[in-house]
């Protein structure tokens, strides 16, 4: 058999053993995770779904615990979301409740920091049995986080945001999770928004949605990351009935970022949005991986991803859409579109289907393209420079996913940050 | 202003021999020229030629815009001198706002001129006073650059910018094409409005129809990449009258076997 792991430095053990004594929750199952997660070592490139991912580099690591951090909340203004916005901001991993702000969130909506719920119930870490090493890793290590209940009927407006920093250490490691569970006929609206400071550090993010019948979960995803950055990140969606959730990412740097959706539709007729940018630049990798699985009739799901590539960008896409054999007239999409700026830039994209139902509609789309040259020649004869027609179309490419973003100022940061990385765009800010 | 001399061109890559065989043409400033010619005959293939579209390759000639060699310019470079080329088929920019467009090139056009920027709200007035005159509906500058614009739509949006970006030569390349005879008024009315003694315009053109519009100074017959004959505004008539093979023979033109099949 070859091999199918890179092991684990010892210094994951050693900062385990130093940090479990702490650690909120059942402290044997905590050691039973971790144990889990040595048994399977990190995925190496054989693993089909990290093929194009290598953990070499994380596996040699010797991570370090977070340490105490402050950060002011100025440094954090860029990527706040204005207007009448309730959120929980964490440092290094760990709650930080001076920059937090939850006061006078409506009743029926519950917002805790992880480690508290954990403590209240062990059980909620249960992943000791995990098939994902990196689930297994969180399960042992997990400390912030939010865990979020909104009961049945409760409608809420305002962007509960979740903003995860990072700062300075690159060997800190991070083991946040969140639990967000949208009860029936309720709509929660949140923004998940990764930020690293400084070199960065690793982020090994688990989030599980839950969104029962009639609800409805839309969420922002922003990930803005340093050259030293790399997040790993696992959300498990499950829907019910009728149940809505949609989801748009925007992932603008990082040495590493691997997002993964793992999404069950479990009731009839629910709706699934999931959507994207990656805008990865020389030595930055982004890993989109996302398994969407019909298993219920009448559903409908739809993958939408725009890449744009410049020189030395690497980016992967692999979306597979599963229809369980009773999950009859499902409709499932999938288009993932990709701009390459540079001949030395490189796209791996990877649709997949598997399909056991027979009256099914499910389609998918790659496309890998350069500039339109008669649009770049258009907007030079009326007098834009080359680098600035460019950066005009490129921008305008990715625009139709970020304006799905929800809240205004997620798209203005989305908008900001992407137009940062492109050559050209900042003589563009106008536009945003 | 314009001088042409003995241009020769052909598209790159493309074994199909010489599109334009030794034009020459001058265009001095307050003219309007019209250039006339079946399809195949090279009209696009100057258009473009002069505002610096890739693709073309002149081997022989040159072209020179007051002065400077034109043909050693970017294209963003042509436009800041002061060349504007209308399109034939105008193209669709999806994600870019039409207004917002008009500005970015109205103000890389004055800086590269070293003139002062425009802001927003002046160059809003600006835009709705033009809009207003060459017939373009304010909702149509909100939305993407030509994108779900009709043909008609398109080439006022072509006119429109023009008229913002005031240019000191114009070519409208088939700008009739596709027009019914309310939309073609329209446009030549917003051309016409832009005709001054500081400012050439050439019109390129299939059919005499906007002749009648936009009246030329002076009219040229295209045919197989030469300029064959040169007249005034009533040699656009003679050819409407009694069509290209009849106007060419009696220039003693012969041309190759089906030169002239979609003359019209």
């Amino acid at each position: 058999m070859p091999v199918r792991r890179f092991d684990p430095s010892p210094g994951y053990a050693a900062l385990f053993d130093q940090v479990k004594g702490a650690l909120p929750g059942d402290g044997a199952l905590r050691e039973r995770s971790f144990e889990r997660f040595q048994e399977l070592g990190f995925p190496n490139q054989r693993v089909e779904a990290w093929k194009y991912t290598s953990l070499k580099t994380l596996a040699e690591r010797e991570p370090s615990a977070p340490a105490q951090a402050s950060v002011g909340l100025d440094a954090l203004e860029p990527y706040l979301l204005g207007g009448d916005v309730r959120r929980l901001v964490f440092v290094n991993g760990r709650l930080a409740e001076d920059l937090s702000s939850i006061d006078g969130l409506p009743s029926g909506l519950t917002v805790e920091g992880f480690a508290k719920q954990v403590r209240a119930n062990g059980a909620l870490l249960a992943d000791a049995e995990a098939e994902r090493s990196l689930t297994a890793l969180n399960a042992a290590m997990a400390e912030g986080g939010a865990a979020i209940a909104l009961a049945d009927g409760i409608v809420v407006e305002p962007v509960l945001q979740l903003l995860f920093v990072t700062t300075g250490d690159p060997s800190l490691m991070v083991n946040p999770r969140n639990v967000v569970r949208v009860g029936k006929e309720a709509t929660l609206r949140l923004a998940e928004t990764h930020v690293a400071l400084g070199e960065g550090g690793f982020t090994n993010l688990v989030n599980e949605f839950t969104v029962d019948v009639d609800g409805t979960l839309e969420v922002d995803k922003l990930q803005f990351g340093a050259p030293g950055s790399v997040l790993i990140g696992q959300t498990a969606m499950r829907l019910g009935e009728r149940a809505r959730l949609s989801q748009t990412t925007i992932t603008a740097g990082g040495n590493l970022v691997r997002n993964e959706s793992l999404v069950r539709l479990e009731g009839r007729h629910t709706d699934l949005h999931l959507n994207g940018v990656y805008v990865p630049v020389s030595g930055e990798h982004v890993d989109t991986v996302i398994r969407v699985e019909h298993n219920a009739p009448d559903c409908e799901s739809n993958q939408f991803y725009k890449g744009i590539l410049q020189t030395g960008g690497h980016a992967a896409f692999a979306g597979k859409i599963f229809v369980d054999q009773i999950a009859q007239k499902t409709n499932a999409y999938q288009q993932n579109d990709n701009l390459m700026l540079s001949r030395d830039a490189e796209i791996d994209t990877k649709p997949e289907l598997e399909i056991y139902a027979d009256d099914v509609k499910c389609s998918h789309g790659a496309t890998v393209g350069e500039l339109d040259e008669t649009g770049l020649f258009y907007l030079r004869s009326r007098g834009v420079d080359l680098a600035t027609a460019e950066a005009i179309l490129s921008f305008a490419f990715a625009g139709e996913v970020v304006e799905k973003l929800i809240h205004e100022d997620s798209q203005h940061q989305a908008r900001r940050l992407i137009l940062e990385r492109l050559d050209g765009g900042e003589k563009l800010a106008e536009l945003i | 202003m314009l001088k042409i001399e003995n241009l020769h061109a052909e598209i790159e890559d493309v074994d199909e021999g010489e599109i334009l065989k030794g034009l020459d043409l001058e265009v001095r400033p307050g003219e309007v020229h019209a250039i006339m010619g079946p399809n195949g005959s090279g009209k696009s293939t100057l258009a473009y030629i002069l505002a610096g579209r890739d693709g073309y390759e002149v081997t022989e000639g040159s072209v020179t815009f007051e002065g400077e060699d034109l043909l050693e310019m970017e294209p963003e470079e042509r436009a800041a001198a002061g060349l504007f080329l209308a399109f034939q088929y105008p193209i669709e920019i999806p994600g870019v706002a039409n207004m917002y467009f008009l500005r970015t090139a109205l103000n890389a056009i004055k800086k590269a001129r070293g003139e002062p920027e425009v802001d927003a709200a002046s160059f809003m007035r600006l835009l709705r006073a033009q809009a207003e005159i060459v017939g373009v509906r304010p909702d149509l500058l909100k939305r993407e650059v030509n994108f779900g614009f009709s043909g008609g739509e398109k080439k006022r949006n072509e006119i429109l910018q023009m008229a913002v970006l005031q240019p000191k030569l114009a070519i409208l390349d088939e700008t009739d094409s596709g027009l019914d005879i309310d939309a073609l008024r329209t446009v030549a009315d917003g051309v016409n409005q832009l005709r001054s003694p500081e400012r050439g315009i050439v019109v390129i053109t299939h059919y005499q129809r906007l002749l009648d519009y936009i009246v030329p100074d002076h009219v040229h017959v295209l045919v197989s990449g030469q300029i064959i004959r040169s007249g005034g505004k009533e040699l656009a008539i003679e050819l409407e009258e009694k069509g290209y093979a009849d106007v060419l023979a009696r220039a003693g033109v012969s041309l190759p076997e089906g030169a002239l099949h979609a003359a019209g």
